[in-house]
């Protein structure tokens, strides 16, 4: 059983606890929809992002696909019916990005960081012709449905929720399968059979549409649209993942923690407003929780190691 | 039987100890080194001979007890202050740095300098040429980059740079584990020609014949412990294995049992593929266990992978009288050819070592327990369980992580993915390397029951020894071709497979592509 998960979830309920005691109001339903709303893009982004990590890749370009995202929701989102239709334009050029990155990663063996890079610098110019500066908007009732409840929990908790219900049924899929196989030695997995070109093709193509995703969440959430949004999520995103215990060696991690470590990296920035310190505490807060997380996870693998070695005959 | 350390040794460790988290790797072993004698530590792996080497190199410092080297207290403080006292070490994994040159690595930090302090490049290829000279070293170019070197010439280099730097005692970690034989024995007469020079020797190696051949001295490790130090020649083969592995060892080679059937199960026609393999026919059958010799890079290694689809291939290759196209993986798993492949490196075994064993012997098959793509645990289960308690993997927990395991139980994890597979063609390529004695005996084991079952084996292995002893033919390839095919009828020994090897290479005029 890997602990990472529970380390990330650890520090995300340490990170509540404070925030509670701080603000005493945290418990209402308001506050608990604020915390989910402000979450939900980042775990998206950080479900994609997670995959790739997996497969020892990375990839910049989902910020380039956020911001693409809110600029095509705030400029074209007019009239009910159309949010519809232009969500899957979203998700569909999401899909597009990622999997021109797979392709290039998987067939042409180029490096994920050059090419992320440069698809990241593309979908970013992109968004800029869309929509040159920050503006546009969301139609309220479209846009208020992501700080709404449903049956008693806040929509953005839904959508979370079922991500992690997606998740533990894509855990068990073939794909899924190959994906750590592929993370955990390439060569090696191509021996045992693995279609290593398909696989990274559907690991991009999903990191795409996760980003996608991500930016209609986002763009539902401030109600507008921003071309340049994205280039500041990137790293919260990986981060995310991260902290969650996905190594970036690849091969091991997992979807649960990566939620743990978005809502610990939220949390960091509403414990900051909470104590009414100016937001440059919150990079520095980040962090440091980053280096407690990694820190945390390797020493107790190796602690376990140490338990195992002892017990072996 | 000689236990006490002698006065007179240019190296003696007196009762070191070192422990690992609660884990003793060394426990109060004493051990010493005459000038010009060459002492062999031998042991299984995980029985604290590379702990040892590294104490010896200041790589790591003894809990308790101490090393005398010329006499004095010896505590380096890392192999940089070693190697400045007079101590070559060329360690089990090959430290040379691979975006340098041979003659910057062989010459690393003693590299002469110009007026102003730069490296002097003529003069240190000069230099290096001269100790490739020296050491009869060829075919090595000293301007090449080691990244560029296939690993038996990276070995070579490693080894060159040890001796080059003339020092008092050499320390030779599995040194040969990468070598052909041509190769181990230029080692040999290096090693030999050094201890004539007064140079002391610790030589570690898995070949025991190779100790045999060289050593004066032997000592045994055990868990950590010392067992004891015999002359050579003072123990019997069998007695030797025995302290080596603490228990009696039925035998290292379990003998060739007739389980050939006439069925050809594989064929090749004109098998070309790179530039290594010019034209290859070859036939293998049904429960046969066809050895491969020859020398380094003579397409043995271009044969295997074509044959398992991960090089481009032309010609023909039949599966059970059925010719196959093959160009991926997967399409050698199709047609029921499996591949267990100890890489150049051994980082790998195509073991996927974050995942679990379960999760590893069901990669390949993962369409047998899956519907719409969603895996069955169950039927997962049900389908590696047997696998595992036959091969006796490790503890028998199909949750462990195969990254955990001993290099014994990874490999048989290697094997069995491709027994479940349905893979009737075994292609074994350097199964052996690095293995103690322990695991190979079981290995070979398995390899017999397995040839009874009616598995056909492709055996690649640079120990001559062991293709003697394993399979029931033996090809022996040379430029591409297969130059001799020789029937292992119980007349076949070492040499004439060496002869086999070494007469293609003078008939043909490049003797010596590596080593004369």
């Amino acid at each position: 059983m890997d602990v990472r998960p529970g380390i990330a979830w650890a520090l995300a309920i340490v990170l509540f606890v404070v925030y509670a005691l701080q603000q005493h109001d945290v418990l209402s339903r308001l506050q608990l929809t604020d915390l989910c709303s402000a979450t939900v893009f980042l775990v998206a982004l950080g479900l994609g992002e997670g995959l790739v990590l997996l497969t020892r890749g990375i990839d910049l370009s989902i910020g380039g696909v956020l911001s693409m995202g809110t600029a095509i929701a705030a400029t074209h989102f007019v009239s009910p019916g159309t949010e519809l239709l232009w969500s899957s334009v979203i998700i569909v050029a999401g899909a597009g990005v990622g999997v021109l990155n797979g392709a290039l990663i998987g067939i042409l063996k180029l490096q994920p960081f050059i090419v992320t890079l440069a698809t990241w610098s593309i979908v970013s110019g992109v968004a800029l012709l869309i929509l040159p500066i920050q503006g546009g908007s969301i139609p309220p009732h479209f846009a208020s449905w992501i700080n709404q409840s449903s049956l008693g929990l806040p929509n953005a908790a839904w959508i979370i929720l079922a991500m992690v219900a997606g998740w533990s049924w894509f855990k068990r899929t073939r794909l899924c399968r190959r994906i750590y196989a592929l993370g955990s030695d390439p060569e090696g997995a191509a021996i045992a059979g693995v279609n290593t070109r398909s696989t990274l093709i559907a690991v991009y193509g999903m990191a795409g549409v996760c980003a996608a995703v991500g930016s209609i969440l986002y763009a539902m959430l401030t109600a507008s649209g921003d071309p340049t949004v994205g280039n500041g999520e990137i790293l919260p995103a990986v981060t995310a993942v991260v902290i969650g215990g996905t190594s970036l060696y690849g091969g091991s991690g997992g979807f649960v923690g990566t939620v743990g470590g978005a809502f610990a990296l939220t949390l960091i920035a509403d414990v900051v407003f909470a104590f009414n310190l100016t937001s440059y505490w919150q990079q520095l807060a980040d962090g440091v929780v980053l280096i407690i997380a990694v820190l945390a996870g390797g020493a107790v693998r190796s602690m376990r190691l140490r338990r195992a070695a002892l017990r072996a005959p | 039987m000689s236990r006490q350390a002698n006065e007179s040794g240019i190296l003696s460790a007196r009762g070191v100890s070192k422990s690992f988290g609660g884990v003793a790797a060394l426990h109060d072993v004493s051990f010493d080194v005459l000038p010009g004698e060459i002492h062999a530590l031998v042991g299984e792996n995980g029985a604290g001979k590379s702990t040892l080497v590294k104490i010896i190199a200041g790589a790591l410092s003894p809990d308790a007890g101490e090393v005398l080297f010329k006499g004095d207290p010896f505590k380096p403080s890392d192999p940089g202050a070693a190697a400045e006292a007079g101590i070559g070490i060329v360690f089990q994994e090959l430290p040379l740095i691979p975006d340098l040159t041979v003659a910057e690595n062989v010459f690393f930090d003693r590299q002469p300098l110009t007026r102003v302090r730069t490296v002097a490049r003529r003069r240190l290829r000069a230099e290096c040429v001269e100790a490739f000279e020296r050491f009869s070293l060829t075919g090595i170019d000293p301007e090449a980059q080691v990244r560029d070197l296939s690993v038996a010439s990276r070995q070579l280099v490693a080894i060159l740079k040890a001796l080059a730097a003339d020092p008092s005692l050499l320390v030779l970690d599995e040194a040969t584990a990468a070598l052909g034989p041509s190769e181990v024995t230029w080692l040999l007469e290096q090693v030999r020609a050094a201890a004539e020079a007064g140079v002391a020797v610790i030589y570690i190696s898995h070949r025991l014949a190779e100790i045999a051949d060289i050593c004066q001295r032997l000592t045994v490790l055990r868990n950590g412990e010392s067992v004891g130090s015999w002359r050579n020649g003072e123990l019997e083969s069998e007695e030797l294995v025995r302290a080596i592995l603490g228990r009696r060892l039925g035998q290292l080679y379990p003998g060739i049992p007739p389980t050939v059937k006439p069925k050809v199960m594989l064929e090749t026609k004109g098998l070309r593929a790179g530039r290594r393999l010019r034209n290859l026919d070859l036939q293998v059958k049904e429960g046969e266990i066809l050895g491969i010799a020859g020398l380094e890079g003579q397409g043995q290694l271009e044969l295997i992978l074509s044959l398992y689809g991960m090089l481009t291939s032309h010609g023909s290759i039949f599966v059970d009288g059925v010719e196959h196209r093959i160009n991926s993986p997967r399409d050698a798993l199709r047609a029921g050819i499996g591949l267990a492949l100890v890489p150049e490196d051994r980082k790998t075994e195509g073991l996927l070592p974050t995942l679990t064993i379960r999760e590893n012997l069901a990669l390949p098959v993962l369409h047998r327990v899956s519907h719409l793509g969603y895996i069955s645990s169950q039927k997962e289960a049900e389908l590696v369980g047997p696998t595992i308690h036959r091969l006796n993997i490790g503890r028998q927990d199909p949750s462990q992580l195969a990254g955990d395991l001993s290099g014994g139980n990874q490999q048989k994890v290697v094997v069995g993915k491709f027994l479940i597979s349905g893979a009737r063609v075994l292609l074994l390529y350097d199964l052996t390397r690095g293995v103690d004695v322990g695991a190979k005996a079981e290995m070979f084991l398995t390899l017999n029951e397995l040839a009874a079952e009616g598995y056909s084996m492709l055996f690649y292995s640079s120990d001559v020894t062991e293709l003697v002893n394993v399979a029931h033919r033996i090809v022996v390839m040379f430029d591409g071709l297969v130059c001799a095919d020789l029937l292992n009828d119980g007349s076949l020994d070492e040499e004439m497979i060496v002869a086999h090897m070494l007469n293609a290479a003078d008939r043909t005029g490049v003797v010596g592509s590596l080593v004369r």
